[in-house]
């Protein structure tokens, strides 16, 4: 089971350094998003700034000019997601094909076995197409799932890839659309 | 002839870490800081998952602990060590979720792998 558990995490480093790989030949490569970066970092810092020197204010015509950078934020915003969308797609198409496989290798075999008892839809993915009634019973799924949330956000942020801290608020806004963090788990 | 004043250099992760480690540094740069709790905490996450596994402890309290550990030892990291004010990097709330989905991945992942290992032999 050990050597399951060390194959998976060996796995789960290698779809990483593909995916980002991939990503940044398709993507983070190309002058077009790099001014794109540059300028969405600029703006939001700046916006920042100027919120916390305004602070909250009843002065229409300083709360109109922020809205107005906020838009303007979040149009170049939303070109950066249009721009990844495509190369995220793919990227993502060919990782769901990927995983399938794995699962089908690891199909029904008991990876690991888990200090806790799961509950509810974490069960469900725990022993997924697992035999027997013992929940402690780890499926590749679950490990792969965790793996490759750690592996993941590590090597973004060791690479840069990862947005930065005032974006990352700025994405996190409800009209921002969604982080494109798990997508190639679909 | 004075060259032109480049930008100022992003420092070395080498030179971060020497800062982290000394105690009451400056930090103009809050995203440094927190550069250093989201790694800390990883190193932590991979400490507490090796020894609770090692030690074959179990249950969901087991998690709640590592929770309550990793958050408090970066509060006491950013307010007693490096004495910079927590609201300046955005309280204690913005603290604890400062990369707290990847080192509680971490976490899981050596955890499990550890106990597993545990139970084998």
């Amino acid at each position: 089971m050990l050597g399951d558990c060390l194959l998976i995490i060996a796995i789960a480093f290698g779809t990483a350094l593909a995916g980002e790989g991939i990503t940044w030949l398709l993507v983070y490569r190309s002058d077009h998003y790099k001014r794109l970066k540059a300028d969405m970092d600029k703006k939001t810092k700046k916006l920042e700034k100027k919120k916390q020197e305004v602070g909250d204010t009843n002065d229409k015509n300083i709360k109109r000019k922020l809205e107005r950078e906020e838009e303007r934020l979040k149009a170049t915003n939303r070109d950066m997601s249009m721009f990844k969308m495509k190369s995220m797609f793919a990227i993502g198409l060919a990782f769901t094909a990927l995983l399938s496989t794995f699962n089908s290798i690891f199909e029904g075999r008991v990876v690991a076995k888990l200090p806790f008892y799961p509950i509810g839809f974490i069960q469900g993915l725990s022993h997924r197409n697992l035999i027997g009634e013992d929940m402690t019973d780890c499926s590749f799924i679950f490990l792969y799932i965790l793996c490759t949330m750690t592996v993941r956000q590590n090597l973004q942020k060791i690479l840069g890839f990862a947005p930065s801290r005032a974006m990352a608020r700025q994405q996190s806004s409800p009209w921002a659309p969604p982080n494109s963090q798990m997508n190639y788990l679909r | 002839m004075s060259s032109k004043s480049s930008a100022p250099l992003e420092p070395t992760w080498t030179e971060t870490l020497a800062k982290g480690l000394t105690p009451r540094s400056e930090w103009p740069d809050k995203d440094e800081l927190l550069d250093v709790v989201y790694w800390g905490k990883q190193v932590i996450s991979l400490l507490l998952g090796f020894i609770f596994g090692i030690t074959s402890l179990t249950g969901v309290l087991v998690l709640v602990c590592y929770v309550g550990t990793s958050s408090v030892i970066a509060h006491h990291f950013v307010t007693k060590f490096q004495r910079v004010d927590e609201e300046e990097v955005g309280g204690f709330w913005e603290l604890s979720k400062e990369g707290f989905g990847a080192a509680f991945a971490t976490f899981m992942v050596t955890w499990i792998t550890t106990y597993t290992y545990s139970t084998q032999v």
